[in-house]
């Protein structure tokens, strides 16, 4: 069984995948380059989040670790360096990996070859199960409450004390220091047709060999005991290489009995290292918060296809401001029954960074993290998508549309793909054209996501827009020196 | 066995050559061995025969049957082959109890053939004597205790220290299948035993038979008491049945296109008369419609000409008639929707070689091979084949001499079909065959042959134009050059 921190069920409900653009427009680039300097962890972890999850289980499952995380600081760090170490080690088993491939392949495997592979393939083997018995002693010494880290901790414990693991490490431990000296014992079977079918190392204790020479020479002035009487023939092997080809597809089994071993080992603990990066870069992101005394909260999962958030800050305000006094917070509230939310406002009053702020919460949330709010209790989405007016796209070959048509074209790409249980965040779509003929536009747009159970957040100037729809179809909302105000006066 | 049936006997007359093979395209369709037996027409009696064991295969069961003694015949015939090349004791007594197993597998399989046509009840009934059936219990009994014998010198332990060891086996375990049950038991998925095929020496042959040598001495002695047993007996058959089993697989490839076959009625009077003739040798082709004619050769019309369109079927024609003929004196199905032919004694066919003479041109090639094949066919029943003979002259001589050749076979009373651009054949008084055209549909081939009813043309330009030569591409191709 795989071990994963970030997923419950190895064959994960996953929702739509967000677009990289989506992250982009939203800013949680830059916000989280603030966080985390770390360009693979950073990128690792905003590819977390662009893995949308819409299953509350396994929302839950991350909160929770990341929980006792933020309680045991020192298992975190003690986990990063362990699996810093198991990573290395992977690293090292793949280069021999390669050499045995290129040995079997090429057929230029020698005895001396083979035999340094099956120790370096044994000694992995071993090091990998002394691994796991070291992640389940670390795990056991912390008072743990997260469903995956007591699982993890299970599962180790599982393999390191079971009596199979000791004697498969005797094993290790014998071929790890095999030699040329000392006795070469096999087992072999001739098939059907007087083949050499299987050749196979075999334990010395199953030779009983009585040398006649020997027997003959031997002198005793005590009286001997009945040996018993072993039949044994003298064997002459032809110097031909064929033993010893013999011995080295023998030798071959064995390393890669271990090689698949140490495989299988390696794919169970394999996302560990990574999962930890998403973890590392969230618990920055949490102290960050702490740090700016700014109220974080581990959003509920609301049944009732509503959301409701109070006190919500956008995450870049907070990260590039001096002080949590300079950022306003805000609620947002989409209840159920209506299809989505017109914004409108004049500018400069913070309808985008309004717009931002719900969609990086809804974001983070469905990564199993916590937002910068008072108190969240949110739906969850099968895909989330964004339209951000955007400057013109490159002047080249094969794209002879205007700004409008680009915005089009994005529009239509959104309808082929967006189902229902999406949510769109549309920031000004439409602003290049006659104002009545882009309202009409984006009118029927948005009934059609009405229609079809995509909700929907619209920050907009088209003032057509107000009359457009009745309160169960939108609810309207004004931006007012950098203020939410819901239920706008029509 | 002495004199032991066999599944296909000949007659005594001449071979048919094997460049009439190739001339017809059967060699391409059919293997050299299936060519060679082709070539040795059968009596009518024996075609008949192997009419009945070819339609007997139309039964699954019965083609399964015959499949599975061809593959056991194969086998004995390697195992055969390998039992000569073994030079290793060990691998010599291997050798030696498959042969047995195989000679029991073939002989009963051999007698058990009774309801597969007359053919095959001969041989069955062979095998099926008291005194076989008490050998072969022999053999059985002899296969049955060499291979008790070998089990024992099959398994074996070897240590190799100062000295090398060789011991029998007492329940060793390997070390792969203890780590297995190790990693087995914690849940982990574990790789296959690499299995090896691999020869043995003779070092270890000796050793082996030297550990094992009580089991080795009777394994001689086994062997010595069949000494008089011929053990490849049953193997003349296999060449034999793989020539039907080929025939056969050559309808069934034929049938997937919808092409028929039917077994010849045989004809008291020299005739030839089809209907639906394919020529099958497009099969090799890749063809996958093949547009079948009627033949209609009798005591009145046994000559006619062929004329028409280049491109429209003449050749096609005139190798369905060949090698439907050759298949039919073969004892084989032919493939047609019905047919009645005549066994003529000889074929003979005259098709255009490629220009390697040595000695003479194309022309007197030509027709020292046309006055050898009137000399040979006289007193005989002869069918004759020829294509665009006497072509590579001007066209008064060309003509002349094809209707020299075409009086003299009338005279002869022979039978045959003349593929030729003569077109003075018209006035000749022989009947004259015209590949057919569509004139509405842009001169389209219908590959039919029917009776000539005037003037026929050779629609050389449809070839010229679809090509680009025609007289509007190569100006088109002019102006081309020219801007």
């Amino acid at each position: 069984m795989k071990i994963s921190l970030l997923f419950l069920n190895e064959s994960e409900p996953q929702a739509l995948p967000i677009s990289q653009k989506l992250i982009y427009h939203l800013s949680l680039d830059r916000s989280f380059s603030r966080i985390s300097v770390d360009v693979k962890k950073r990128e690792y972890f905003l590819s977390v989040l662009s893995n949308l999850i819409a299953d509350e289980d396994t929302i839950l499952y991350r909160q929770e670790i990341l929980k006792d995380f933020v309680a045991n600081p020192t298992l975190f760090e003690e986990l990063v360096s362990l699996s810093a170490r198991f990573q290395e080690l992977q690293a090292a088993y793949k280069r021999v990996g390669k050499d045995a491939y290129h040995l079997n392949t090429t057929g230029t495997a020698s005895l001396d070859a083979s035999k340094n592979l099956v120790s370096a393939q044994a000694l992995s083997l071993k090091r990998s199960l002394l691994f796991v018995k070291a992640y389940g002693d670390l795990l056991s010494r912390y008072s743990l409450a997260a469903r995956g880290l007591l699982g993890f901790a299970s599962a180790c414990k599982d393999i390191s004390e079971n009596a199979a693991t000791t004697e498969l490490l005797g094993f290790c431990s014998k071929y790890e220091n095999f030699s040329a000296t000392g006795f070469w014992d096999f087992k072999f079977c001739l098939n059907d047709e007087g083949r050499m079918e299987i050749y196979e190392l075999i334990d010395h204790r199953y030779i009983h060999v009585i040398d006649p020479e020997q027997k003959k020479k031997g002198f005793s002035l005590f009286k001997r005991t009945e040996e018993p009487n072993y039949p044994c023939q003298r064997f002459y092997p032809a110097n031909d290489g064929l033993f010893e080809s013999f011995a080295i597809s023998a030798l071959s089994d064995l390393s890669a009995l271990f090689g698949r071993l140490c495989e299988q080992i390696f794919s169970q603990f394999a996302s560990l290292s990574q999962e930890l990066d998403f973890y590392g870069v969230a618990l920055k992101y949490v102290n960050e918060l702490t740090e700016k005394r700014v109220p974080i909260c581990y959003p509920t999962v609301s049944q009732k296809q509503e959301t409701q958030i109070c006190g919500l800050y956008d995450l870049y305000l907070l990260l590039s401001k001096p002080t949590v006094q300079d950022v306003i917070p805000n609620d947002f509230c989409l209840a159920n029954g209506i299809g989505g939310l017109l914004v409108f406002g004049n500018n400069g009053n913070g309808k985008t960074v309004y717009l931002r702020s719900v969609a990086s919460a809804q974001i983070l949330a469905q990564a199993g993290l916590p937002i910068p709010c008072e108190s969240a209790h949110m739906m969850l989405f099968s895909q989330i998508a964004t339209q951000f007016s955007e400057a013109e796209k490159e002047f080249c070959e094969g794209n002879a549309a205007g700004r409008f048509e680009q915005e089009v074209r994005e529009l239509a790409q959104m309808v082929d793909t967006l189902h229902m249980g999406a949510l769109v965040f549309l920031n000004e779509p439409f602003q290049s054209t006659a104002y009545a003929e882009g309202a009409q536009g984006l009118c029927e747009l948005l009934r059609y996501f009405s229609a079809i159970g995509i909700r929907w957040v619209l920050v907009s100037h088209l003032q057509q827009l107000k009359d457009a729809f009745n309160a169960e179809e939108a609810r309207l909302a004004y931006m007012c020196n950098y203020r939410i105000e819901q239920g706008l006066n029509r | 066995m002495k004199n032991a049936p066999r599944l296909l006997r000949y007659r005594d007359t001449a071979c048919f050559p094997r460049e009439l093979f190739s001339d017809l395209q059967l060699d391409k369709i059919l293997s050299a061995h299936a060519v060679s037996i082709l070539q040795k027409p059968c009596e009518t009696a024996e075609a008949v025969r192997r009419n009945e064991l070819f339609e007997m295969l139309e039964n699954r069961a019965f083609l399964e049957r015959v499949e599975n003694l061809r593959s056991v015949l194969t086998s004995l015939a390697r195992g055969l082959q390998l039992l000569r090349d073994a030079k290793i004791l060990l691998d010599r007594y291997h050798r030696y109890a498959e042969v047995l197993s195989l000679y029991v597998e073939s002989c009963e399989m051999l007698a058990s053939m009774d309801d597969v046509g007359s053919l095959f009840a001969d041989v069955a009934n062979a095998y099926s004597t008291e005194e076989e059936k008490t050998s072969l219990a022999n053999v059985k009994k002899t296969a049955q205790k060499i291979r008790q014998l070998l089990e024992e010198v099959h398994t074996g332990l070897l240590s190799f220290s100062d000295k090398c060891w060789l011991t029998p086996d007492c329940d060793a375990v390997g070390e792969f299948d203890r780590i297995c049950f190790c990693a087995s038991s914690l849940g982990f998925s574990v790789p296959q035993k690499k299995r090896q095929n691999a020869k043995i020496n003779i070092a270890f042959s000796d050793a082996m038979c030297h550990l094992h040598a009580n089991a080795v001495d009777e394994i001689e002695t086994e062997m010595a008491r069949l000494a008089d047993v011929d053990l490849s007996a049953p193997v003349v058959y296999l060449d034999e049945i793989k020539f039907y089993l080929e025939i056969h697989s050559l309808t069934k490839r034929a049938q997937e296109i919808g092409v028929p076959h039917v077994f010849a009625k045989v004809a008291k009077a020299p005739q030839y008369i089809a209907r639906d003739l394919y020529d099958i040798s497009l099969l090799a082709k890749k063809c996958e419609c093949i547009v079948p004619n009627d033949v209609e050769l009798g005591n009145k019309d046994p000559f006619c000409f062929l004329l028409g369109a280049n491109g429209g079927g003449k050749t096609t024609y005139l190798r369905a008639l060949g090698i439907n003929l050759l298949l039919f004196l073969g004892g084989c199905p032919v493939f047609a929707e019905r047919a009645e032919l005549y066994p003529f004694d000889r074929v003979f066919a005259h098709f255009p070689k490629d220009e390697r003479f040595e000695s003479v041109g194309r022309l007197e090639e030509e027709r020292q091979r046309v006055a050898k094949m009137l000399v040979d066919s006289q007193n005989q029943a002869v069918f004759l084949l020829f294509n665009e003979t006497f072509s590579g002259t001007d066209e008064t001589r060309g003509f002349d001499m094809l209707k020299n050749t075409a009086e003299q076979i009338a005279r002869n009373g022979h039978f045959g079909v003349f593929v030729t651009h003569f077109h003075e054949v018209m006035s000749l008084d022989f009947p004259v065959l015209s590949a057919e055209v569509d004139l509405s549909d842009k001169n389209r081939r219908t590959y039919r042959i029917v009776r000539a009813k005037g003037a026929t043309s050779s629609y050389a330009a449809d070839i010229l134009k679809k090509y680009g030569l025609d007289r509007e591409s190569l100006l088109a191709r002019r102006h081309g050059n020219e801007n």
